[in-house]
């Protein structure tokens, strides 16, 4: 609990909490209540939904369960009062295990319980039969429970639905889920009280708006600004050209953990916190108690490690964003950040759990892990410190998402399609669904949706007879349940040693691999052989060090703003003050090329010679934002390919753009002409591979393909279905299908909206310099390292090579 | 893509048929017809078109070679009641294939099918070479398909899967033809199995079938 001592004014609701069992035994504690707890408590009163909003971590979590504890008193057993939906599955067991403490010291009337995808079936069977007061569930497990034959039975005296860290579910599909089964729960019980809790919001309309349908609604903010200390890790040696390892500064790392009773280092990717955590430990000559927590640990072991967390009895803890969110970790004095923070108001609740119990400013130390990124964290330096914090995009309600919400409704009962359709229409992301795709989306879920009705006689759900929609086959159901989790877990894949499970990795980082190469992961040097239905298979490498860097994907791209400041920063380099070393990398490039302007556009063009072949680079410095650069990416990919220039791929990092192809591009100017700039855009982006990686997921989501198949044996002979031939053919012979059409406006939400580029293209116009070069630029060095490539489509490559005759084309094997 | 086998001469086609010059014999494997059909149990519905893309692909082949005879190598159908499923057009297609002159070798899928009076071969031997679905060891000059291989191959920073055929000097395996097939990846070691002293790898083109070579 994160509470202090302090006044508040007196109000009615005083009265209530002072006569209370909670109440002497904060006194005990030496706590009082917050304002704000006390604000929220007086909104329920008044029967109002409410939105609490605080910069970090102090106390929304009481706050949302306040109201709860109050009323226990009155409480029956096996009745299901508050639902707390909470997103990650090591959240819930941490509000179970902060819960426990002061429903058993003050003899509380209540029971609570955790459902998850860990959860055993025992426990999940027991919770089914004799419902806690209070269960804690993520939005899969909630949407799995809305879908068994007694939902409505089950929730029928529901008093308070808490939705935990709104800010991370908000415009995304877990949060399409939850919204959607909002609304089927406002449905079977109209009178119940809605708490979100959320980090600091830009846009609070919507963010109430979005789980709250009651004209009586409040935010309430909490005012607690916590002081925030912020520095880059002073370091003598010296920071990497590219790459994303802290290594090189791990003493730094250590000594600073040294000095803390207990710190939390976030990194980015499971393979940065591999490489650190081994890092860490070939130096721990003090013997600190240090590990490593991410949520693709074995279930024992993660609540072995958060329960030690808990009890203060580990030094420091690697952690990914798996453990970033929660309410109380004891008493950290210590964040340190790996790589630069991609996202402010993240960073700033991350920050914020440091010293949280005492009145000390929250301590963080961001560590750069290359030349770039140092930059970078000056940036997030300046945003964190003026609560920059960017704008969360409003996204539509995702088609897939909507197809496996209908399934869900049959399973638990009959349902009438115009109902359906009205009731999916009052939750936020949906509600300028048309009818026209709601019936589009049905006939999917019925039988595929093909023009041509192909299995029409097979339809998973058929009308009975008084007209309404159930489910035709009941094995259909059990399969649905066992598929329900999966819209978390799309983006990492099982990594395999023989048969023995390693653990997860990121997708993006295995996409290119082929046999042969190699990379670090839990604790050694793997040899990627290859992939299969399961995952990636791999084999121990001979070679100790790993020929693929690993690498950052980052999930949340820069604002603008934060751009801009990393060019006002590198124009302004000598007055700044910097390391040596940084301002020797910014030097240089002034010299053999010239600092990217702050207005205009700096194009660097090079050849450089890679084993033997020759790739023609081309670096465009934007500064746009990961999203922006990579939609200009695909534009200029297809502009190189109608120039025929053959181009063959490019990255995208936040501040540049690399292109590389086989001839040589002299005109840049032509590729980042605004007029006519998306013309056959939409038509380029159905051949990209980033389409094809979001069919991949809409096609599992919506349930076309399984990842689960129950009771199948998967034998080396794989009979898997690889989505990209599925892809190929809908968009052969069903144009039209909904589920390209829920494809295409997933990845042009990935992508930037076109004004904002049409904007900058204008901005930039006759502003372009071109530095062609005769090597590569002290500045994009660690541009050409980076992994997550988008490359033209397959065909245009093979055109390519079998153009040029005398190729040498390599597999490797053994 | 002309290559010598048996001192015969093979056309490799980058649809990953093949074609016998000496006998004018086109040759396929495993074209897992109404693949997509078969998930209905499970509710999967997968885009019903790949028996009709792998059929017309097939017809257009023999439209342009027009050869005397054409060899199936097993894995014809997804499995033994995918005939049943094929549509109108489709059967039509499919009888105009049977009315030419046509070697049908069983394959694991498609082994209980039996089409009218179409014969159907465990394995068939045509002058010395033997056709068969799986390949034995004890086979000199085998032509057969079922591993569905496919070879990755880098190029310039980017990964490229193709489906692929695998010759050596007594051996050939064909890539699977049909639209749904998935591969095997070479680097798998079934392929040790039958290839004892390595093999060479030809991956299918757009237009051509491009030569891969082993690194080791």
């Amino acid at each position: 609990m994160i509470q202090e001592k302090h006044k508040y004014k007196k109000n009615i609701i005083k009265d209530k909490i002072q006569s209370h069992k909670i109440n002497k035994w904060f006194k005990k504690k030496g706590w009082s209540f917050y304002d704000y707890q006390i604000k929220a408590l007086q909104a329920i009163n008044q029967n109002k939904d409410i939105l609490i909003t605080s910069p970090t971590g102090s106390g929304k979590t009481l706050a949302g369960l306040l109201p709860t504890i109050l009323e226990s008193d009155k409480f029956k057993k096996n009745n299901l009062y508050t639902i707390f939906i909470s997103p990650l599955k090591s959240l819930s067991y941490d509000i179970e295990r902060n819960l426990l403490i002061p429903i058993n010291e003050c003899d509380l009337n209540l029971t609570i319980s955790v459902r998850t995808g860990d959860t055993t079936a025992y426990t999940k069977t027991k919770q089914i039969e004799k419902p806690p007061n209070i269960l804690v569930t993520t939005p899969e497990s909630f949407a799995l429970l809305m879908s068994y034959k007694n939902a409505e039975e089950y929730f029928s005296n529901l008093k308070y639905l808490i939705i935990d860290e709104l800010h991370n579910i908000i415009h995304s599909k877990r949060g399409d889920l939850l919204s959607l089964n909002i609304a089927r729960l406002n449905e079977i019980v109209p009178y119940h009280n809605k708490i979100a809790l959320s980090a600091t919001l830009k846009d609070i309309k919507t963010g109430l708006a979005y789980f709250s349908n009651k004209k009586k609604s409040e935010v309430i903010k909490s005012l607690k600004n916590k002081k925030l200390s912020v520095s880059i890790i002073k370091t003598a040696k010296n920071i990497p050209w590219s790459g994303y390892m802290a290594t090189y500064a791990i003493k730094n790392i250590y000594n600073n953990i040294l000095k803390h009773k207990s710190s939390i280092i976030f990194v980015n990717t499971r393979a940065q916190e591999e490489v650190l955590f081994q890092s860490l430990w070939k130096i721990n000559k003090d013997k600190l108690n240090i590990a490593v927590h991410h949520g693709s640990l074995e279930k024992k072991l993660r609540i072995k490690i958060e329960e030690k967390m808990f009890r203060g009895l580990l030094n420091c803890i690697v952690a990914t964003s798996s453990l970033e969110l929660g309410i109380d970790w004891g008493n950290i004095s210590l964040i340190i950040q790996v790589g630069a923070p991609k996202g402010i108001s993240r960073m700033i609740q991350r920050i914020g759990r440091s010293n949280h119990k005492i009145n000390l400013p929250s301590k963080a130390i961001l560590v750069p892990t290359n030349k770039f990124e140092y930059l970078e964290c000056e940036a997030a330096k300046k945003a964190i410190y003026e609560n920059d914090i960017e704008e969360i995009k409003i996204k539509k309600g995702s088609l897939d998402v909507l197809a496996q919400h209908i399934f869900g409704v049959a399973c638990s009962k009959p349902f009438n399609t115009d109902l359906l359709f009205k009731n999916i229409k009052t939750s936020f992301p949906y509600k300028n669904l048309d009818i026209s795709t709601f019936n589009k989306v049905l006939e999917f879920v019925e039988n595929g949706g093909y023009s041509l009705k192909h299995y029409k006689e097979f339809n998973k759900i058929k009308k009975n007879i008084k007209g309404n929609y159930e489910v035709s086959d009941k094995r259909l159901i059990h399969k649905y349940r066992m598929n329900i989790g999966t819209i978390v877990e799309s983006d990492l894949i099982n990594v395999y040693l023989k048969n023995k499970k390693l653990g997860k990795i990121e997708e993006y980082f295995v996409q290119n691999l082929v046999r042969g190469d190699t990379f670090l992961f839990a604790g050694e040097v793997l040899e990627y052989l290859e992939n299969n239905v399961k995952g990636i298979s791999v084999k121990k490498s001979k070679n100790k060090y790993p020929k693929i860097p690993s690498y950052v994907g980052g999930r949340l791209p820069l604002s603008t703003k934060l751009s801009r400041h990393v060019i006002e920063l590198i124009n302004n380099y000598k007055n700044f003050n910097m390391p040596l070393q940084i301002k020797e990398w910014l030097q240089k490039q002034e010299e053999y090329s010239i600092l990217p302007p702050s207005k205009g556009l700096l194009i660097e063009t090079f050849t450089r010679n890679n084993f033997g072949f020759r790739k023609n680079y081309l670096v465009a410095y934007t500064f746009q934002g990961r999203s922006a650069n990579q939609t200009l990416g695909l534009v200029v990919l297809n502009k190189m390919l109608k120039l025929n220039l053959k181009p063959i791929a490019f990255t995208a990092t936040d501040y540049a753009l690399v292109v590389w192809s086989e001839i040589k591009c002299n005109d840049v100017e032509k590729l980042f002409e605004n007029k006519n700039f998306f013309q056959g855009f939409n038509q380029w982006l159905e051949n990209t591979s980033l389409i094809r990686k979001h069919f991949k997921d809409v096609a599992v989501i919506s349930g076309l393909i399984d990842k689960n198949y129950p009771g199948y044996i998967k034998t080396h002979k794989q009979i898997k279905f690889n989505s990209d031939l599925i892809y190929e053919v809908l968009k052969k012979y069903e144009r039209n299908h909904i589920l390209l059409k829920s494809t295409k406006l997933e990845a042009m939400d990935d992508l930037l909206d076109y004004n904002k580029i049409k904007n900058y293209l204008l901005a930039i116009k006759n502003n372009i310099i071109h530095k062609n070069l005769k090597r590569v630029s002290p500045m994009s060095i660690p541009l050409l390292l980076e992994f997550n490539i988008e490359k033209v489509k397959e065909d245009n490559l093979i055109d390519i090579i079998e153009e040029e005759n005398n190729l040498l084309l390599e597999a490797n094997l053994h | 893509m002309l290559i010598q086998f048996g001192n015969n001469q093979f056309l490799l086609n980058p649809d990953g048929s093949m074609y016998w010059l000496e006998e004018k014999s086109l040759i396929v494997g495993d074209l897992h017809l109404e693949k997509s059909t078969s998930y209905i149990d499970q509710g999967n519905f997968l885009p019903p078109y790949d028996t009709i893309d792998t059929l017309e692909r097939l017809l257009n082949k023999i439209k342009e070679l027009l050869p005397n005879r054409i060899i199936f190598l097993g894995d014809v159908f997804h499995d033994n009641s995918a005939f049943d499923r094929l549509k109108k057009k489709e059967k039509q297609l499919f009888k105009d294939i049977l009315n030419k002159n046509v070697i049908w070798v069983k394959g694991n899928h498609d082994n209980n099918f039996k089409y009218v009076d179409i014969k159907t071969y465990t394995s068939y031997k045509l002058k010395n070479f033997i056709f068969s679905h799986i390949s034995d060891k004890k086979n000199k000059l085998e032509i057969s398909a079922h591993y569905h291989p496919k070879v990755t191959f880098k190029f310039k920073g980017t990964k490229i899967s193709k489906p692929c055929f695998l010759i050596d000097k007594e051996k050939i395996i064909l890539p699977a033809y049909g639209t749904y097939t998935g591969g095997l990846n070479i680097s798998s070691d079934i392929y040790k199995n039958v290839f004892l002293n390595g093999y060479q790898i030809y991956a299918l083109g757009n237009t051509k079938v491009l030569k891969i070579e082993k690194k080791f």
